[in-house]
């Protein structure tokens, strides 16, 4: 199959804008006989046209290569349908379920393994997802975790970024389930250590971050350590 | 009710007087502008300070037409800056509040930047984006502080452009003679873009852009080229900012804020968003004692002084350590 649309425009029907964020937009859509979510970064017009477009390909390239590993190492992500580089586009799976978010606090432990399982997974091969809430995680019909939007991903194999995926992760408990937050991070920890050996590196490295000046705030609040 | 506030913890050393109802009577300011080629030397900053300190209060008393026995409060700037100038500013504050019994009122210029746009562009709750020598920083108000959403992770963006343009040998003021070199750029070279999450980086863009330089491309094009790319960094923060926080209008504020390719792109990123764009107005832009005086009467009314006796400087005082009891 070739890369680009052009051709099967046809079959490729991208109807229902279903969200807009800062950098893309999300379409629903169809892609042959699958329903399929489009993911369109689109043009700036306060960038120059040619570091906007160089902008857009490279980083439509990184998210797709990420997700592409990360479904190679068997981590479950919507699966990749196409890359349309033209129009800065990744067409992928349309993934059925529940967000994390909503039915949390009723499986607040294995929610949290699960995702410190994932990744300790994602860290192993030295990719870091930057935007771990829980609203980037949808629990599948089968049951099983999928994580979604590598829009803010990078390879990176620096310990900073990785403490940072997990204070991500506390600060986003801590904001919208801070009475579950102390036994979210034991059971995130549990599962995290499963595939990172030095996860103890990664945690004194969170310690340093959370008690950097810019998170005083969020230290007076809840004390996790 | 009358204030006096005084700014020195940079370049400037800028005087302000507000009555009660923060009408600003006085905005008086003086800047040392360093040899052609330097940047700003701390000590020769602050040695103009003192050498223009009585002057410049003078004239705001005089153009405010009240004396220093009207006064209720002097508020002085007590950081973030250069501890030399913090100093000097600092020492004639608690002069004048011992000599005339006056309160002391403790004034973050940080803080101070973002008030004097709020209140010369009437926005009650707009994400802000304070732009200068000295800081990078897109914040909001949230539960008493003001937050920092994203920021600089080295130098400030100011700080960036007047480095690259006097390297590259532009005269004073470096921002709007290296924005005329761009506009005169016509090709886009290749330089690191780093945004990090909300947080942006310049140093490394200083460096690569000043090797372009060294190996013999036009300078209009490597000043287009940086710019581009150290503004896009910039409005790319901004939008993650607008979209996360879902704040109706962007307030530009700062030294920086004089820059006519940034509000042009901002322009377009607050159409594109659909939220309005204001820019402080040029005489409250760079540092100045107006900023200072209004910050410190909605302290003052507020009740926040200091013992003169305790009102050390604070060269590195962040601006999310200050509690803003007035909003």
């Amino acid at each position: 199959m070739e890369i680009g649309s052009s051709r099967y425009t046809l079959e490729i029907i991208k109807d229902k804008l279903i969200k807009k964020g800062a950098e893309a937009e999300i379409w629903q859509g169809r892609w042959f006989d699958l329903q399929a979510i489009f993911k369109v970064r689109v043009p700036k017009l306060w960038r120059h046209p040619i570091l906007d477009s160089k902008i857009r390909s490279i980083r439509t390239i990184k998210e797709a290569k990420i997700m592409y590993y990360s479904l190679e190492e068997n981590v479950r992500v919507p699966y990749l349908y196409d890359v349309d580089l033209e129009n800065s586009t990744i067409i992928m799976e349309y993934v059925d379920g529940t967000i994390l978010k909503e039915i949390f606090p009723k499986k607040h432990k294995e929610f949290s393994f699960e995702i410190g399982r994932i990744l300790s997974k994602l860290h192993s091969i030295n990719i870091v997802h930057g935007d771990v809430t829980l609203s980037n995680f949808i629990m599948l019909n089968d049951g099983k975790i999928c994580t979604i939007d590598f829009g803010l991903s990078e390879f990176s194999n620096r310990v900073e970024d990785k403490g940072i995926d997990i204070h991500l992760f506390l600060r986003n408990i801590e904001s919208s389930f801070s009475s579950l937050s102390k036994e979210s991070f034991e059971y995130f920890m549990k599962g995290y250590s499963i595939f990172m050996k030095n996860h103890g590196e990664i945690l004194n490295k969170l310690k340093e971050i959370r008690r950097r000046g810019r998170y005083i705030a969020e230290r007076r609040r809840v004390k996790i350590f | 009710m009358f204030l006096l506030g005084i700014e020195s913890t940079a370049h400037t050393f800028g005087v302000g007087i507000v009555d009660e109802k923060l009408n600003i009577l006085a905005n008086v300011n003086s800047t040392y502008i360093p040899p052609k080629g330097k940047g700003i030397h701390p000590r020769e900053a602050a040695i103009h300070h003192s050498e223009n300190a009585a002057e410049v209060i003078n004239e705001a008393l005089k153009l405010a037409n009240v004396r220093m026995k009207d006064l209720s409060a002097i508020a002085i700037a007590l950081g973030p800056g250069l501890g030399p100038c913090l100093r000097t500013g600092a020492t004639i504050a608690r002069f004048l509040s011992l000599q005339f019994q006056l309160s002391l009122v403790p004034v973050n210029h940080a803080v101070a930047h973002l008030e004097i746009a709020r209140y010369a562009c009437n926005e009650e709750d707009p994400l802000i984006v304070y732009i200068a020598g000295g800081n990078t920083i897109i914040t909001t108000f949230v539960e008493g502080r003001y937050r920092i959403f994203g920021e600089t992770q080295d130098i400030a963006l100011g700080n960036a452009v007047d480095y690259f343009g006097r390297m590259i040998g532009v005269e004073y003021p470096e921002l709007i003679n290296v924005e005329k070199l761009a506009m005169e750029g016509k090709q886009l070279l290749d330089l690191p873009l780093v945004v990090k999450g909300q947080d942006v980086s310049y140093s490394g863009l200083i460096t690569s852009a000043l090797k372009l330089i060294k190996e013999g491309y036009r300078v209009e094009d490597v000043a287009l080229s940086f710019i581009e790319y150290a503004y896009s960094m910039l409005c790319e923060t901004i939008e993650r900012a607008i979209a996360y926080t879902n704040k109706k209008s962007i307030l530009l504020t700062g030294g920086t804020s004089r820059s006519i390719i940034l509000k042009e792109k901002l322009e377009k990123l607050a159409q594109g968003q659909n939220v309005s764009f204001k820019v402080v107005p040029r005489e409250y832009a760079g540092d100045n004692g107006g900023m200072i005086a209004l910050t410190g009467m909605l302290a003052f009314m507020h009740k926040v002084t200091i013992d003169p006796i305790r009102s050390y400087v604070k060269p590195m005082w962040r601006l999310d350590q200050v509690d803003i009891p007035w909003r």
